[in-house]
């Protein structure tokens, strides 16, 4: 009986086509050359930011000074050139990826996470846990940013774990408003209510009706927010709150070489390059994958 | 039948390129002509093409729909030869159209009145206030209670029937010569569309212009229509003068829609008659008649040949082999 | 015969910015097992709120709703989600109440997986039913958006179908698609009706197709019932001066009819929260009297199951 239903199901299968999501979303992905130039850049990356903890040594490559070597322009001992302690700018910047990487990914993460569990409860019960909720949400996007980011620092002392903790709690407040409008919009459609009709439990409801339709934009939201998180980072590494010196943070870079930005540029353009291609790469792959996961492209 | 043809359009061919080259055709070589003062109705079902051309004769297609090609004459002029900037000029002064969602047609921050009187100053040289009053006369000839009090509102602050009646003061207040009706009643209740639909008959004897009325609806037809186009799949299946069409219908499709209406009055069927099967999609045309698959008197010269519209006398064309009457 | 459903002295109230929407406003009517009873009014009369009241996808503000005698009004949780089982709908909207990202034969499941089917016993029973609303068993496996917006009626239908229930309320179910589809949706209705004994209720601003499918008519207007009637009594000799204006103000597919001596509205409609104090329509009522704005009229029974409630009724 079970074998004879197999065929069946099998046969059904063949004949309507039926096919697995997830591969339909990379095959729909893969149509888009922008987006996928941008996702192996950013693979690259990411394999390079790995192996050169294992490649480089910290000590005499990153961070070791070199007073001899100062202050090159770049050349085919130094692609990008050395900085004013005679450091490998090229080394310097590939090291530098591990920093904003770790520091982007991590924080949206745990972003999104708080996000969700804020912005969908907030949308699914609404009312005075709704409300104040929001009050409380809207009042911290009121302070500007970076101010509150600072402030932050100041408390929680700079380094890796104060960034983090103050992007997090800078990016969680309007990250629920946007996930919660998500949640909204797909929870006042005809065919939640007609899950409702069914008989369906409201935990069924949001596992297999709200959640699935609310994924897409909201993984896409995800990816944009890193690459905001990114250069928020750098902004504070820059105004040296953040990663401190001598780590190779691309925006700790930035602010040694600007004292030295109209003699040697190069010291300012291969950590800003890095920056933005990073950012770039995964606003791109986001924008992708709006499209990629449009059902309607099944 | 000499009459002015006001508009004339001829082989207007409208297509849709596909991502991988080639193209979906949506509206195939349809001719239509649009005498001056008289209301012509294009009627047909969802996808058969009849909003792509009335948005082709204003020419407001989103791109990459696009005429590939046909002639709209107006008057002296090809409208498709016109540039961008003449074609603005046309829009609005001398063809108007109004759609089927009014509130969707009408900016929901500025006030009406001042929508309206937007579309005088565009396009003529008056002074605000002389425009206000043209505006407020305008309201009162569609019917708009207390036209000085709603020329300050909102256009959520009034009911669907009065929205209509606004996009309807706005495409009329410069008095042009077509008016392209896009289902303006379809959102409307049945109530309010008896209303606007008396109102558009009014304004066509008092102001002489020409309105060209797209729905799917036959009963909306046979009230203010004065001749009638159906159109299926792309192309014009049948034309005639209204009464002629009503009560002599040649083509299988024509035929199928009026026995497949529901009707408030008269006697009534057991059961509804259906026209089986679906409209054939653009990528997937027939070869032949487009109508045969669906068609109970298809035979094999319909499958294998394209037929072309026949004029069987009195100004009725019809594009059939097999010419069936009831 | 006992009714399948009773409504008694329903109320709904919403609160918007104007104040209280009075959407249903002490409605009571019975649903016979078996018929096809339409609920006709035009948009915003509260005919779709009713429908969900029925329905329990909304909560009254008073009122009983009783279906086969058992009380269903201040049912909640578990017991609600039990009772849903008997009483199905098919919505407006083929496009936005299929979810996107179920397939067809997952939508039509969802029900029978609530009752706790085996997945074999939920696979058969969905493949039965795409037979009997006119699918293909290979659009199991598909999505809704290949399909057209009949063949999505379709599933919505046999979603419905699926618990077997006694009551199927049709909410404006064919008013989204085109006249000759609409016909096929409709004929659809009627076999279905027959062959398993269903009881509809059918939700419609058109009165061209309530004719064809339903046995017994509703007129509703902002919140309150008008006329109650057997179906051809509302087109031949309807009581309501309302009533008489919707089939006057219907279009009619046939040029030598006289469109002279139709009765058609004045004015706008009352707003909903401020209705008037009498008789809702007697703002738009050319018999109006003082009586008519002062007190609201009783739903009389004028035999051979017609009840009106107007002070002058028509005839």
């Amino acid at each position: 009986m079970t074998k004879r239903r197999k065929q069946r199901q099998d046969t059904l299968a063949q004949m309507a086509g039926k096919t697995n999501p997830v591969l339909q979303v990379w095959k729909n992905f893969r149509r888009n050359p922008v987006a996928l130039t941008a996702l192996l850049i950013l693979l690259a990356m990411v394999v390079v930011a790995v192996a050169s903890g294992f490649v480089f040594d910290y000590n005499t490559q990153v961070v070791g000074l070199n007073p001899a070597d100062r202050l090159q322009s770049p050349n085919s001992a130094h692609w990008f050139g050395t900085d004013a302690f005679g450091r490998d700018v090229f080394i310097r910047v590939i090291y530098g990826a591990r920093y904003s990487l770790f520091i982007g990914i991590v924080t949206s993460a745990v972003s999104m996470l708080l996000g969700i569990i804020i912005g969908a409860s907030c949308a699914y019960f609404g009312g005075i846990y709704d409300i104040v909720m929001m009050r409380v949400m809207d009042s911290i996007v009121c302070i500007p940013s970076m101010l509150l980011m600072l402030a932050l620092v100041a408390v929680l002392g700079k380094g890796m774990n104060g960034i983090i903790i103050a992007l997090i709690a800078t990016s969680v407040p309007g990250f629920s408003r946007i996930v919660r409008s998500i949640v909204l919009n797909v929870v006042h459609q005809e065919y939640v209510e007609a899950a409702v009709a069914c008989g369906t439990s409201h935990r069924e409801i949001i596992v297999r009706h709200i959640l699935p339709n609310c994924f897409g934009p909201i993984l896409v939201d995800v990816l944009m927010s890193v690459a905001g998180c990114i250069m928020a980072a750098s902004s504070l590494s820059y105004l040296g709150m953040g990663i401190q010196v001598p780590a190779p943070e691309w925006g700790a870079m930035l602010s040694d070489a600007t004292p030295l930005l109209r003699a040697y540029p190069y010291l300012a353009i291969f950590p800003g390059i890095a920056i933005v291609l990073t950012s770039l790469c995964f606003n791109l792959i986001g924008d992708g994958l709006t499209d990629a996961l449009d059902p309607k492209n099944r | 039948m000499s009459e002015e043809i006001l508009m004339k359009v001829t082989g207007l061919k409208v297509v849709l390129p596909e991502k991988e080259g080639g193209e979906t055709v949506i509206v195939d070589g349809v001719n239509l002509d649009i005498p001056r003062g008289k209301t012509v109705g294009l009627v047909g079902e969802s996808g058969c093409g009849k909003s792509m051309t009335a948005r082709s004769l204003m020419r407001l297609l989103d791109t990459p729909i696009y005429i590939k090609e046909g002639a709209i004459e107006f008057g002296e002029t090809n409208l498709t030869a016109l540039t961008e900037k003449e074609m603005r000029r046309i829009r609005g002064q001398k063809i108007s159209m109004i759609f089927q969602e009014p509130m969707t047609a009408l900016n929901p921050s500025i006030t009406v009145g001042k929508q309206v009187r937007e579309a005088i100053l565009l396009h003529q040289k008056v002074s605000k206030k002389e425009a206000k009053d043209r505006v407020i006369k305008m309201f009162r000839d569609v019917g708009i209670p207390d036209p000085e009090l709603r020329y300050k509102a909102y256009p959520h602050q009034l009911s669907g029937g009065l929205r209509q009646r606004i996009c309807i003061a706005m495409a009329m207040v410069l008095e042009p010569e077509l008016l392209i009706a896009d289902e303006p009643t379809t959102a409307l209740d049945v109530t309010v569309e008896a209303q606007i639909l008396a109102l558009m008959k009014q304004l066509q004897s008092s102001h002489g212009m020409s309105i060209l009325m797209i729905t799917h609806n036959l009963g909306v037809v046979a009230d203010i229509c004065d001749e009638v186009n159906v159109m299926y799949a792309g192309e014009i299946v049948e034309h005639a003068q209204k009464t002629e069409l009503f009560h002599n219908p040649r083509h299988p499709y024509t035929l199928g829609l009026m026995k497949a209406i529901p009707r408030v009055r008269g006697k009534m069927d057991e059961e509804l008659y259906t026209i089986q099967g679906t409209v054939p999609s653009f990528s997937d045309m027939p070869k032949g008649c487009r109508f045969c698959e669906r068609c109970s008197f298809a035979e094999e010269r319909c499958k294998a040949e394209h037929p072309p519209l026949v004029d069987i006398g009195n100004g009725h064309l019809v594009r059939c082999f097999r010419e069936v009457s009831e | 015969m006992e009714p399948l459903v009773q409504v008694e002295h329903l109320v709904k109230h919403f609160k918007s910015r104007a104040g209280w929407v009075k959407a249903v406003d002490d409605v009571s009517l019975e649903i016979y097992p078996g018929e096809t009873l339409a609920l006709v009014g035009e948009s915003g009369c509260g005919k779709s709120t009713l429908g969900r009241l029925i329905l329990r996808l909304m909560e009254p503000t008073s009122g009983s709703i009783r279906m086969n005698g058992e009380e269903l009004s201040h049912l909640k949780g578990k017991e609600l989600r039990k009772k849903r089982s008997q009483m199905q709908m098919v919505f407006q909207d083929p496009f936005s109440s299929l979810d996107p990202h179920f397939t067809v034969g997952e939508v039509i499941a969802e029900p029978l997986r609530n009752l706790g089917l085996s997945k074999e016993e939920q696979q058969k029973q969905v493949l039965e039913l795409l037979e009997r609303v006119g699918l293909q068993p290979e659009h199991y496996y598909r999505y809704p958006h290949q399909f057209s917006g009949g063949q999505r009626q379709r599933v919505g239908i046999a979603r419905a179908l699926a618990p077997n229930p006694q009551l199927i309320v049709c909410d404006e179910a064919v008013s989204a698609l085109d006249v000759s589809i609409q016909a096929q949706i409709l004929n659809l209705l009627r076999k279905l009706q027959k062959e398993s004994n269903l009881t509809f209720l059918f939700i419609s601003h058109d009165l061209a197709v309530v004719r064809y499918v339903a046995s017994r008519v509703c007129v509703m207007f902002l919140g309150q019932l008008c006329e109650i009637c057997p179906v051809e009594d509302a087109y031949q000799h309807p009581l309501h001066p309302y009533t008489r204006m919707l089939i006057d103000s219907a279009p009619e597919p046939d040029p030598d009819f006289s469109r002279e001596d139709r009765m058609l509205l004045e004015g706008e409609l009352p707003s909903p929260v401020n209705p008037p104090e009498g008789c809702r329509f007697c703002t738009r009522c050319p018999f109006a009297t003082k009586e008519c704005k002062e007190t609201k009229p009783e739903m009389k029974d004028y035999g051979n199951g017609r009840f009106c409630a107007c002070h002058h009724p028509l005839a």
